[in-house]
């Protein structure tokens, strides 16, 4: 680990108390009314009707999976991608194999008709 | 040399000469001098760092404003400070008195901590951007050999403080905006980390300064042209710009996974949000517009202009254009993008194997 690394960690305390402060500047000054909406859920002004949690389709499903499968699959190419030209041509070709299979997959998934939006 | 062991060493100078240097308790070789003058050095520029992005927001919005109003044919700002300049300060002060709800409903913790989630990785990212050489001097706050994909994988991770600020916000518009948050995500991260992949192949680096000066010659837009428009697209969706505005559409959604929040936390979203866009226009300068390479003037003017050029079309882009619907994004990211941005990948392959040193 190089010092400057530890610098980003330092990062990643520093900025959040930064807002921290902000917020709680903000949370200082704010006046305190408590009215009987005020902490009510907000919906334009008309109150609230039903319950947030009412049954909704996922209308995306199959694009989560295939989002995992390319994310992951192409997170496996970034070595490959910094040394390209010190491996050459025929480890090229592996990895056209390799993105025609995932790629294959997506094409089925589509002529199959799951790559649309629909409540499945 | 970096600009952190410049600031260090030169701390650490004024420390050695002011006899604030105890060998004695020296641990690991190194004398506690040189521990104090890291740490003061490492807190001073992430101070350093915040207000250069608060800088950047300050005079996006007002660009914004101004140039919002001009296409309405409005005024804009014109009270406070010449030209109405001073108008983001009034209303940082307005928002610091505002009440500070949390609405009985939501989940606390989690909605506490949607706005840390999207303003700490932008300001990370200010950090890691090269923003040029001066002599031997790098002005790059942090750099070591990853510092590309780092750069992108701070930038995806706002778009999670978003979902988890609508979820968390526990209202039916906050929590459709989550969705189509998470919809719109997954659409544009692929082609965006494909796009990346091939500029790492071009460079043959991981480093965004050797991506840098791997330019110096073909800026790499000329090879990657293909690449620049899939990265801009993205872009476009991760900004939650029109014509990708859809998790947050005012029109239909109140105002997504914002709904529930007012106050000075919204003006963190809001300020994360052109801060991002700041530094996405950073990032598709120094990868595709050889960031601050360039004839005649120093490296961090040219960086400076050619990321303003990007701000102001992003500005353009979003005053001009319409909404797209939620299924269209998806189909556009998926059936035209991701097969587009391998074929990007094998051409920019094709340069690195056949081209022969030209990059």
């Amino acid at each position: 680990m190089t010092p400057e690394l530890a610098a980003l960690a330092l990062a990643v305390i520093i900025v959040p108390i930064i807002i921290a402060i902000l917020l709680g500047t903000a949370h200082h000054f704010s006046p305190k009314s408590y009215g009987r909406y005020t902490h009510d859920t907000y919906e334009c002004g008309e109150v609230s009707v039903g319950d947030f949690q009412s049954p909704l389709p996922i209308q995306y499903y199959f694009f989560i999976m295939a989002f995992v499968v390319f994310d992951v699959d192409f997170v496996l190419l970034l070595p490959w991608a910094g040394s390209v030209r010190a491996l050459g041509a025929g480890i090229f070709l592996d990895v056209v194999l390799f993105i025609a299979v995932l790629l294959g997959g997506l094409f089925y998934a589509s002529k199959k008709g799951y790559m649309r939006w629909s409540s499945v | 040399m970096n600009l952190f062991f410049f600031l260090m060493s030169i701390l650490y100078g004024i420390l050695k000469f002011l006899h604030i240097d105890f060998v004695p308790f020296a641990s690991h070789g190194y004398p506690i001098g040189l521990w104090i003058a890291y740490l003061i050095v490492a807190v001073v520029e992430v101070i350093l760092v915040f207000a250069l992005a608060m800088l950047v927001v300050v005079i996006l919005v007002y660009v914004f404003r101004k140039y919002m109003a001009d296409v309405q044919n409005r005024i804009g700002p014109n009270r406070l400070g010449p030209w109405g300049s001073l108008q983001l300060i009034a209303d940082v002060f307005k928002l610091i008195q505002k009440q500070d709800i949390i609405p009985t409903a939501a989940d606390k913790t989690a909605y506490r901590v949607a706005p840390y989630l999207v303003f700490t990785p932008v300001v990370i990212g200010f950090m890691i951007i090269p923003f040029g050489n001066v002599s031997l001097l790098n002005l790059m706050v942090i750099n070591f050999n990853y510092t590309i994909l780092f750069l992108v994988a701070t930038m995806i991770i706002s778009p999670i403080g978003e979902i988890i600020g609508g979820l968390a916000s526990h209202n039916k518009y906050g929590m459709l905006g989550a969705l189509r948050a998470a919809a719109q995500d997954m659409s544009y991260e692929v082609p965006m980390l494909i796009s990346l992949i091939s500029v790492i192949i071009l460079a043959g680096s991981f480093n965004a300064q050797d991506i840098v000066i791997a330019q110096r010659h073909i800026p790499f837009v000329v090879p990657e042209f293909l690449g620049f428009i899939i990265f801009f697209l993205a872009v476009l969706g991760k900004q939650v710009f029109p014509p990708f505005d859809l998790p947050e559409s005012a029109s239909e959604l109140v105002s997504g996974y914002t709904t529930e929040y007012s106050g000075m936390r919204y003006g963190i979203f809001y300020m994360g949000g052109f801060a991002g866009t700041a530094l996405a226009s950073l990032v598709i300068a120094t990868i595709y517009f050889g960031g601050w390479e360039g004839p005649i003037f120093p490296g961090t003017i040219w960086l400076i202009i050619k990321a303003g050029v990007f701000m102001l079309i992003f500005l353009l882009i979003q005053v001009s254009v319409f909404r797209v619907r939620v299924d269209q994004f998806l189909n556009m990211g998926w059936k035209y993008l991701l097969p587009l941005s391998i074929v990007n990948l094998f051409i920019s392959v094709g340069f690195a194997l056949f081209a022969g040193g030209v990059f």
